[in-house]
């Protein structure tokens, strides 16, 4: 085709790929950040996520979206891509501060690296609340973190309890050095308690869900009396179903995760996964939006810092309205 | 270079330069490589040398394996596609989409593959028509591949693929042979026919070698262009059926990375970064060498951290004792 003709045709082409995203969901669910009321806004408070890769914080967003509404704030989502990217998630504070919105709500990757970025966000005038994953001292207005360790401890004790205090099993983090590493931390240590049981290694995952599928499938291949698996992030156990699936012994192994996503729940239900480890992060969008909102106010706020216990999902109280609410159903954001 | 050779005897006889020669081809000296690799592995490990460990690593080599062959390609012209680990993700969404609203297994397919062929169209387009570098075309197309793929899934993986999909990452034939082996070899079958017994292959070829030298002899430069990274984008989303298949899920955020692994394969094979030089099978057997490093590591129960350098020190030896054997 001629020279000119083509020099057009190229941009068109990724325009066209771009509008047909627009115009795609109409079958999926519309982005998060994408229908905010524009009249009367007190401000944009924007929520900086650990990455924009887990479901996990979809249901933050929500939270914070319904507290804003009612304040009258809007919320805006901008995250780094991986949880291994913490350079990129201090820039990305460094830059949203620069734009002085009404307020930030942060889930640190690095309980140290962050503190630079929000001292100096505070020093700007921008209040910093931190939610699920907090940083050291006590600069943020409010935090409103899960309790990493004990979430991992809860896994293990379950673990321990599921095979009866004795048996290998393995443990799979999302990343080293990390705020979660936590999770990682605590289960380890509650196995080290029952001295027929033994933890194999902590494996770094990067929450990836087809590295933690190859991890896991050379782990039962390494070790053919593998009795059960943690992991510390729901992509992760997404991998360890299925390699434990693909090796036939599914019904066998014990799969304990955190979060209750969209895609582990059939896999929970159908039995694969034994147990969930759940956070409430709607809780903490709609309280990280409420601390702001007190602190822009001058109001004291009562409870800066609150580390919420997490919850142990299990066959028995599946069922139940309160795990029902901290189920991560897609429902649940969807217009 | 030249020193060396000249002070060499010229007595070397046909049969031992054959020999020689063969061993020259960097792939026939990374597959020698390889298997000492394995020799090595079994030695350590009861559970490596297994069919069914053998057969779990060409499993788990196959995706980034397929999206390799198709880099391939692209770094033998001389240019690279840093889109595919995006593209790999985009195209598994949008199949995505069609298989949960369709249920439609075969458009579902056709849809993944067509996407990913589209994207690398484009990319074609803008290196060619545009005249946009390949690293930078790639490099945008990467992070417009990865925006669109969690925008149309809004983030959340695409669960509740059934039995027929699974197939594709999970199945087996005669109870033994992976599907996804199975394509792998398909793939680059065709692949050496194309590159060794084909006029695109040859011209593939020419253009890394020389560009311009290409285009004065008649080749049509941009139509091969055009067609190498349309081949690489197809081939990434052929991959990503593999991967959604054995996941059961497609993860908007998966294909991370992929993008260094592949091109890692195709130089650990022996390509040259400046084009002109590489061969099909080398960036095979450069796959299988790094997931066989992982795979062996992992049943050996190395601690992570120290996996990191072994492997980093294992792919630098062994292209080192190749390119050691080369000069010779």
């Amino acid at each position: 085709m001629s020279r000119k003709l083509s020099l057009i045709v190229a941009p068109l082409l990724v325009l066209a790929l771009l509008l047909s995203a627009c115009v795609a969901p109409a079958a999926a669910p519309a982005a998060p950040a994408a229908d905010q009321p524009a009249a009367a806004s007190k401000g944009e408070i924007v929520f900086i996520p650990k990455s924009t890769s887990a479901t996990f914080y979809l249901f933050l967003v929500k939270g914070a979206q319904d507290k804003a509404k009612e304040l009258g704030y809007t919320v805006d989502y901008q995250g780094p891509a991986t949880e291994a990217d913490i350079a990129a998630q201090v820039d990305l504070v460094r830059n949203i501060t620069k734009k002085k919105p009404a307020g930030i709500l942060l889930a640190a990757l690095d309980s140290q690296a962050l503190i630079p970025p929000v001292e100096e966000a505070i020093k700007a005038g921008v209040p910093v609340a931190m939610v699920d994953s907090g940083i050291d001292g006590d600069a943020p207005v409010a935090s409103i973190i899960t309790d990493q360790y004990k979430g991992g401890f809860m896994a293990g004790e379950e673990m321990a309890r599921l095979l009866d205090k004795k048996g290998l099993v393995a443990n799979l983090g999302i990343q080293a050095g990390s705020v979660s590493a936590g999770r990682s931390t605590g289960f380890a240590e509650a196995i080290a308690q029952y001295p027929d049981m033994k933890v194999l290694e902590t494996q770094w995952t990067d929450a990836d869900a087809a590295k933690s599928l190859n991890i896991a499938t050379d782990l039962i291949t390494g070790n053919p009396e593998i009795a059960g698996f943690f992991a510390a992030a729901a992509p992760i156990a997404t991998g360890i179903a299925q390699a434990a699936k693909a090796k036939g012994i599914d019904k066998k192994v014990k799969i304990i995760t955190f979060d209750p996503s969209p895609e582990i729940l059939p896999l929970f239900e159908d039995g694969t996964i034994n147990a969930i480890i759940a956070q409430d992060p709607y809780q903490m969008g709609y309280q990280g939006v409420a601390a702001i909102d007190a602190f822009i106010n001058g109001t004291k706020i009562e409870n800066s810092k609150i580390e919420l216990a997490p919850v142990m999902i299990t066959p028995e109280n599946y069922k139940s309205p309160e795990v029902e609410a901290l189920l991560q159903t897609p429902d649940k954001f969807q217009k | 270079m030249n020193q060396v050779e000249t002070s060499q005897p010229s007595t070397a006889t046909r049969a031992s330069a054959g020999i020689r020669g063969l061993f020259r081809n960097q792939g026939v000296s990374m597959l020698v490589i390889l298997a000492l690799m394995w020799v090595v592995l079994a030695f350590l490990s009861k559970y490596f040398f297994t069919v069914d460990n053998l057969f779990e690593i060409t499993l788990q080599t196959a995706v980034v394996a397929i999206i390799a062959a198709g880099q391939t390609l692209v770094i033998i012209s001389g240019g690279i596609d840093l889109s595919v680990g995006s593209v790999f993700a985009c195209a598994a969404v949008v199949g995505g989409v069609v298989f949960t609203s369709t249920g439609n297994l075969l458009l579902s397919l056709l849809t993944t593959l067509g996407v990913g062929a589209l994207f690398g169209l484009t990319n074609g387009l803008l290196i060619t028509k545009v005249r946009v570098p390949p690293f930078i075309a790639t490099l945008g197309m990467m992070g417009i591949a990865r925006g669109l793929a969690l925008i149309i899934s809004s983030g959340i993986p695409i669960y509740g693929l059934d039995d027929s999909y699974k197939f594709i990452g999970q199945g087996k034939f005669f109870d033994v042979i992976p599907v996804p082996t199975v394509i792998v070899l398909v793939v680059y079958a065709i692949g050496y026919v194309v590159m060794n017994y084909t006029r695109f292959g040859r011209f593939v070829y020419s253009i890394g070698s020389n560009a311009e030298a290409a285009r004065l002899s008649g080749i049509n430069v941009p139509l091969v262009i055009i067609g190498i990274y349309t081949i690489s984008g197809l081939l990434s989303g052929l991959a990503s059926t593999i991967e959604a298949g054995r996941l059961a899920t497609i993860q908007p955020a998966g294909g991370n990375g992929y993008e260094l692994l592949a091109i890692g394969a195709v130089l650990i094979g022996g390509a040259s970064t400046f084009g002109g030089e590489g061969s099909i099978l080398a960036t095979l057997i450069g796959a299988l060498l790094v997931t066989t490093i992982r795979n062996g590591l992992n049943i050996l129960g190395v601690n992570a951290f120290w996996q990191y350098v072994v492997n980093g020190v294992v792919i630098i030896g062994a292209v080192a004792i190749d390119q050691y054997r080369r000069r010779r």
